[in-house]
C-alpha cells in the first residue's frame, strides 16, 4: 500500500500549489491524475487512499479523475524499442531482460479545478 | 501556470458562471502537469547541496524489516569509528529499541519517528538534520523505515542508496522490488553464513540485481560473523573521501 504515501505527497503538492496560485481559499472541485503504467501505482489503490487520506479535510468532496498512460523501455541487448506490459517485461525481438523504461515512469498532477470567486 | 480555460464538460453544463447567495464564483482549471516527486525532489537537491558544502556523506540504508540493517550498522560503527565522525539517524514508526542499540557501538544517533507513514522523505530527512546538528560529521547513515516499497520512491537528498537482502528472502526479491534495485548503489547481500540452509542462488541474484541497475555494486557479507565487511567498509571509506573532495 504505498499509495497511502503517494497520497500524503500529493495533498502536500495540492496544499502549496493552491498557496502559490491564490486559491487557498478556493472549493477544490477535481484533481486530474496521470498515471505511468511503469510506475508501479495501481490507480485503485491510488483512489481507496485518496478516500482515506482525504477523510474529513478539505479535499473529502474532492474528485479525483486518474488517467493512465502507457510506458515504453529501451531494450539494453538489442536496443529496441517496445512497451513491456505487452510483451511481459521480456523484448519481443531478441528475448532480453535487461530493460531500460524510458517513459510511463511517473506519476503527475495534469490540473486542478476550483471555483473561485468573480 | 494559470490558464483560465474552462472544462468543455463544464461549460457544455452552463455552469460556467454560478450564482450562489453572497457572491458570484467561477470555475478555475489550474494546469500543472508536475509529478508528485517534483518538489521532493527538488527538496533532495538541495538537500544535497548543503550537505557537499559540509563535507557530510549521507547514506540511505534500506531493506526489509529483519534483513540486519542494525546489526550491520552496529558492525560498520566499530570497524570505522577509530577513523571518522560516524552519526546515525534512525526511522522507525514508533519507539527507539534500534537507537539504543546503536548508541552503545559509540555512534551519536537520533531516533525519529515517522508517525505512522512508511518512508522518509528529504523535508523530514532535513528536519532530522537540524534537530540532531551534522556539522563535524563526517559519514551520517538514514536507517530508513524496514520496507521495499515506499523508501524507493521517495529522494532522502542522500549521496548514495545502499539496501540490504538477508539470504532468507530469497535471491528473486530483485524482480519483485525492481525500484528498489534500481536506486541503490550498492547491494549488501547479508547472512550468508546461513547459505547452506536455504535455496539462495547467489548467481542469481547478482544477475537479477543488474538487471535493474548495471552499475549497482553487490557485496555478499555476514554482519554477525563479520564475513565480506571489510569490503564494505571500504566502499565506505572511499565513498566518504570522494564527496569530501
Amino acid at each position: 500500500m504505498h499509495e497511502l504515501g503517494l497520497c500524503d505527497a500529493m495533498l502536500k503538492m495540492l496544499d502549496k500549489i493552491l498557496a502559490e496560485e491564490g486559491a487557498a481559499d478556493c472549493k477544490v472541485r477535481r484533481v486530474v491524475l496521470e498515471i505511468g503504467e511503469l510506475s508501479g501505482v495501481v490507480p485503485h489503490f491510488m483512489e481507496e487512499s485518496w478516500k482515506a487520506v482525504t477523510d474529513r479535510t478539505l479535499y473529502a468532496d474532492v474528485l479525483l479523475d486518474i488517467c493512465t498512460v502507457p510506458g515504453y523501455a529501451d531494450c539494453l541487448d538489442c536496443g529496441a524499442h517496445l512497451r513491456p506490459v505487452q510483451s511481459g517485461f521480456r523484448c519481443p525481438g531478441c528475448g532480453g531482460e535487461k530493460l531500460k523504461p524510458v517513459s510511463g515512469i511517473d506519476m503527475t498532477i495534469q490540473s486542478i479545478e476550483v471555483w473561485e470567486e468573480e | 501556470m494559470v490558464c483560465g480555460r474552462i472544462c468543455e464538460d463544464i461549460r457544455q453544463r452552463d455552469h460556467f458562471i454560478i450564482r450562489s447567495s453572497r457572491k458570484m464564483e467561477k470555475y478555475r482549471v489550474i494546469e500543472i502537469k508536475q509529478s508528485i516527486f517534483a518538489d521532493n525532489d527538488k527538496q533532495a537537491d538541495i538537500l544535497r547541496g548543503k550537505l557537499k558544502e559540509k563535507g557530510v556523506f549521507l547514506l540511505n540504508l534500506m531493506s526489509s524489516p529483519g534483513a540486519g540493517k542494525t546489526t550491520t550498522l552496529s558492525r560498520t560503527i566499530e570497524m570505522l569509528k577509530s577513523e571518522m565522525q560516524i552519526g546515525v539517524m534512525e526511522a522507525d514508526i514508533d519507539s527507539d529499541v534500534d537507537a539504543a542499540a546503536i548508541e552503545n557501538y559509540g555512534a551519536r544517533v537520533i531516533q525519529l519517528h515517522t508517525g505512522g507513514m512508511c518512508h522518509l522523505d528529504a523535508g523530514m530527512t532535513e528536519q532530522g538534520m537540524e534537530e540532531f546538528g551534522v556539522d563535524g560529521l563526517d559519514l551520517l547513515v538514514l536507517e530508513n523505515v524496514g520496507n521495499l516499497v515506499c523508501p524507493a520512491e521517495f529522494d532522502t537528498g542522500a549521496v548514495k542508496n545502499a539496501m540490504i537482502l538477508s539470504v532468507p528472502e530469497g535471491h528473486d526479491k530483485p524482480l519483485k522490488y525492481p525500484l528498489m534495485f534500481q536506486v541503490c548503489d550498492v547491494v549488501l547481500v547479508n547472512k550468508v553464513d546461513v547459505l547452506p540452509y536455504f535455496d539462495f542462488d547467489m548467481e542469481k541474484c547478482v544477475e537479477y540485481v543488474h538487471m535493474r541497475n548495471p552499475e549497482a555494486k553487490v557485496i555478499p557479507i555476514c554482519a554477525k560473523t563479520g564475513e565480506g565487511m571489510e569490503a564494505w567498509a571500504d566502499w565506505l571509506r572511499e565513498q566518504v573521501e570522494d564527496w569530501k573532495k
